[in-house]
C-alpha cells in the first residue's frame, strides 16, 4: 500500500520549519485593487450591468488633468502634469518608473514594479513594499491616523509615534502593518513596510536606511523598456498600468494592461523566452494550436455568458525569443488577439537595445 | 447611492477585514501549497497569487459560509488548473524556479516518493492531497476541486498507480541486494511462486 507513505510524506512535508514568507499582502491588496478596477470597467459595457456598476465607472474615470498626458503609449507621455519643483506629480504617467531602491539589505534584491496614474510600487524579495501616490490620491494626516483612501482604494494606518525624517521630510510609523510613512513631495506620500512584520527595532532602522535611499516623484522618472510596439490601434486605446522588472541597466515592461474606458480590457505579458518558456491557457477557454506569423501559438476564446463577458487569450512561448500572453476581455472587440498579434503587435526581440519606450506607435 | 465617504469607509472596513484573515491563515495557507508543489519557492508564488484572488473575491469569501474553504478552493484550483497570476508567470518566465521533476535523483525511499509526487500531472497532485492530506472525502475533494466524484476517484487511482510503479523497481532493488535467503530466494525479475 502506498497510501500511508503519501500520507506520511505530506505530513512531513507540512510540518517542516518553512523558510521566511515571500508572500505580499500588500502586493495582493495592490494587484488586487487593479483587478477590481479592470473589472469593473469591463462590466460597465455589459448590457445586463446594474447601476451600481455603472456607478463605479463614473467614479473611477476621471478626466484627465490639464497637463497630463492625452494617451498614455506615446513618448511625448512621459510627463507627469504640470508641476513646480518639490510637488509630487498630480498623476503619473505609467509609461514611468518614478521610484527606484537605492539600497536594500543583503538578500533583498529588487524583482518588481508596478505604476499607473495614482500610484507606483516597488517590491524587493522577501516583503520589502514600497507604495507612493500621486497628487491626485489626497492623503489627509491627523496626530492619530494618516488616511489615503479614496472610492476605488487606498490605505488607512494609525499613527503609533514620530520616525527619523527622510529626505528632511516628517516620517511616522504606524501600528498594524508596521509601515514607515512620509509626505516625499508637497500632496503626496509613501508607504515603506520591511518584513511581514516591519515593527522591530532591527526592521525599522534598515526601513529607515532604504528609505532615505528611495529616489522618489518626477525627478527620479525612468521611461520603461517594451519588448514590443503595438502599431495601427484605435486612438482611444491607451495603457491603464504597467507591470516592471529590472534589467541591466534600466527597467522593462512584464505586464501592461490597455483600456479605452468602459468596454475594452486589453492586458499583455512578455518578457525574454527562456529554454525553460512554457505558456498555458486556462481549460475553460478551449485551447487550439496554430503557427502564427510563423510562431506556435495557442489561442482559446471563452464565450460571453448572462453575467461575464467574452474573453479570449493567445500565448506564444517562444516568437522572435520572447513569450507573450495576450488576454482580452470584450464581447465585441474591435480587434481580437489573434489579428492583433499578427498584424499589429510588432515584436523587438529579447535584446534591450532593441526596445522601446514608446509601446504604441 | 452611497456617497463617497460611505464607500471609502466600506473599503477601508473590506480591507482591514481582508487583512486580518489572510495574516491568520497565511502559515496554513502556506502549509498546504508546499505540500502540493513540493518547493516552498513555488509555494509562495501560489498563495501571492491564491490571496490576490481571495482580494478581488473577498465580498463572496467573507459572506460564505467556511471561509477558509472557499480560500483553499482558489488555492487548489489555482494550482490544479496552472492559471498562473502575472506574478507567478514572471518567477517562471525568468527561469528562476526550479523543476521538482527535475531534481537530483536520490536513490533513498523517500526520495523516490517524493520526486514521483512531484513528477504528477497537477490535478492528480491535487486529488492526492486533497484526499491523504486535507482528509476530504471523495465528495468534498470533488467540490472543491470544481469536478465530478468520479474524476477525483479516477485521478486518484491513477496517480497512486504512477506511484506505485515509480516505486517498485526501488523494492526489487532492495530485494536482490538482500541475501537469497533474506530475500526469500527471490531475486529482480523472478515471479514470486504463490502456488
Amino acid at each position: 500500500m502506498v497510501e500511508p507513505q503519501v500520507r506520511a510524506l505530506f505530513a512531513e512535508q507540512a510540518s517542516s520549519e518553512p523558510p521566511p514568507s515571500q508572500v505580499s499582502l500588500e502586493l495582493a491588496r495592490s494587484q488586487g485593487r487593479r483587478r477590481l478596477r479592470r473589472r469593473r470597467a469591463g462590466l460597465a459595457s455589459a448590457p445586463v450591468l446594474a447601476v451600481a456598476a455603472i456607478a463605479a465607472v463614473v467614479l473611477t474615470a476621471r478626466p484627465p488633468a490639464p497637463g497630463a498626458p492625452a494617451r498614455s503609449g506615446a513618448a511625448s507621455s512621459a510627463a507627469s502634469g504640470a508641476v513646480s519643483a518639490g510637488d509630487a506629480p498630480r498623476q503619473f504617467s505609467p509609461l514611468i518608473a518614478y521610484a527606484s531602491f537605492g539600497w536594500l539589505p543583503a538578500g533583498h534584491p529588487f524583482v518588481q514594479g508596478s505604476s499607473d496614474k495614482t500610484e507606483v510600487s516597488l517590491y524587493a524579495n522577501k516583503s520589502v513594499f514600497l507604495l507612493a501616490y500621486s497628487a491626485d490620491h489626497p492623503c489627509q494626516l491627523t496626530t492619530a491616523r494618516l488616511d489615503c483612501r479614496t472610492s476605488t482604494g487606498g490605505e488607512r494606518e494609525s499613527i503609533i509615534g514620530r520616525a527619523p525624517a527622510v529626505h528632511g521630510h516628517a516620517a511616522f510609523w504606524t501600528e498594524g502593518h508596521g509601515f514607515l510613512v512620509w509626505q516625499y513631495a508637497r500632496g503626496g506620500w509613501a508607504w515603506l513596510q520591511l518584513g511581514p512584520d516591519g515593527t522591530g527595532g532591527r526592521e525599522q532602522r534598515a526601513a529607515v536606511r532604504v528609505a532615505d535611499h528611495i529616489r522618489l516623484g518626477a525627478g527620479a522618472a525612468t521611461p520603461i523598456a517594451f519588448p514590443a510596439q503595438l502599431t495601427r490601434i484605435p486612438r482611444s486605446w491607451h495603457i491603464d498600468n504597467v507591470e516592471y522588472q529590472p534589467y541591466a541597466g534600466g527597467v522593462r515592461a512584464s505586464n501592461y494592461d490597455l483600456g479605452n474606458g468602459p468596454g475594452l480590457f486589453l492586458g499583455i505579458t512578455i518578457g525574454p523566452a527562456t529554454a525553460g518558456s512554457t505558456c498555458h491557457i486556462a481549460g475553460a477557454l478551449k485551447p487550439v494550436h496554430e503557427i502564427i506569423n510563423r510562431h506556435r501559438v495557442i489561442v482559446g476564446h471563452g464565450p460571453a455568458t448572462k453575467n461575464e463577458l467574452a474573453d479570449q487569450e493567445l500565448c506564444a512561448a517562444h516568437a522572435d525569443g520572447l513569450t507573450v500572453d495576450i488576454s482580452e476581455i470584450g464581447n465585441h472587440p474591435a480587434i481580437g488577439v489573434v489579428s492583433l498579434f499578427t498584424r499589429r503587435y510588432r515584436l523587438l526581440g529579447p535584446r534591450p537595445k532593441h526596445w522601446t519606450t514608446t509601446p504604441i506607435r | 447611492m452611497p456617497d463617497d465617504r460611505e464607500r471609502s469607509a466600506v473599503s477601508a472596513s473590506r480591507d482591514a477585514e481582508y487583512t486580518r484573515y489572510v495574516s491568520a491563515r497565511l502559515p496554513s495557507l502556506r502549509r498546504l501549497a508546499v505540500v502540493l508543489c513540493q518547493d516552498w519557492q513555488r509555494a509562495d508564488d501560489l498563495v501571492q497569487a491564491t490571496i490576490t484572488q481571495l482580494y478581488v473575491h473577498w465580498g463572496r469569501a467573507s459572506a460564505a459560509e467556511h471561509t477558509d474553504a472557499y480560500a483553499r478552493a482558489i488555492l487548489v484550483r489555482e494550482f490544479a488548473h496552472e492559471r498562473r497570476s502575472a506574478w507567478a508567470r514572471r518567477v517562471r518566465l525568468n527561469g528562476e524556479v526550479t523543476d521538482p521533476a527535475a531534481a537530483a535523483v536520490d536513490h533513498d525511499a523517500a526520495l523516490d516518493l517524493r520526486t514521483a509526487v512531484a513528477a504528477l500531472p497537477p490535478r492528480q497532485r491535487a486529488a492526492l492531497v486533497l484526499r491523504f492530506y486535507c482528509d476530504l472525502n471523495v465528495e468534498q475533494s470533488a467540490q472543491l476541486l470544481g469536478c465530478s466524484p468520479g474524476t477525483i476517484k479516477s485521478q486518484t487511482a491513477k496517480a497512486l498507480h504512477t506511484l506505485r510503479g515509480a516505486l517498485e523497481p526501488r523494492r526489487s532493488a532492495d530485494i536482490t541486494d538482500r541475501s537469497p535467503a533474506e530475500s526469500g530466494r527471490r531475486s529482480y525479475g523472478e515471479v514470486p511462486d504463490h502456488g
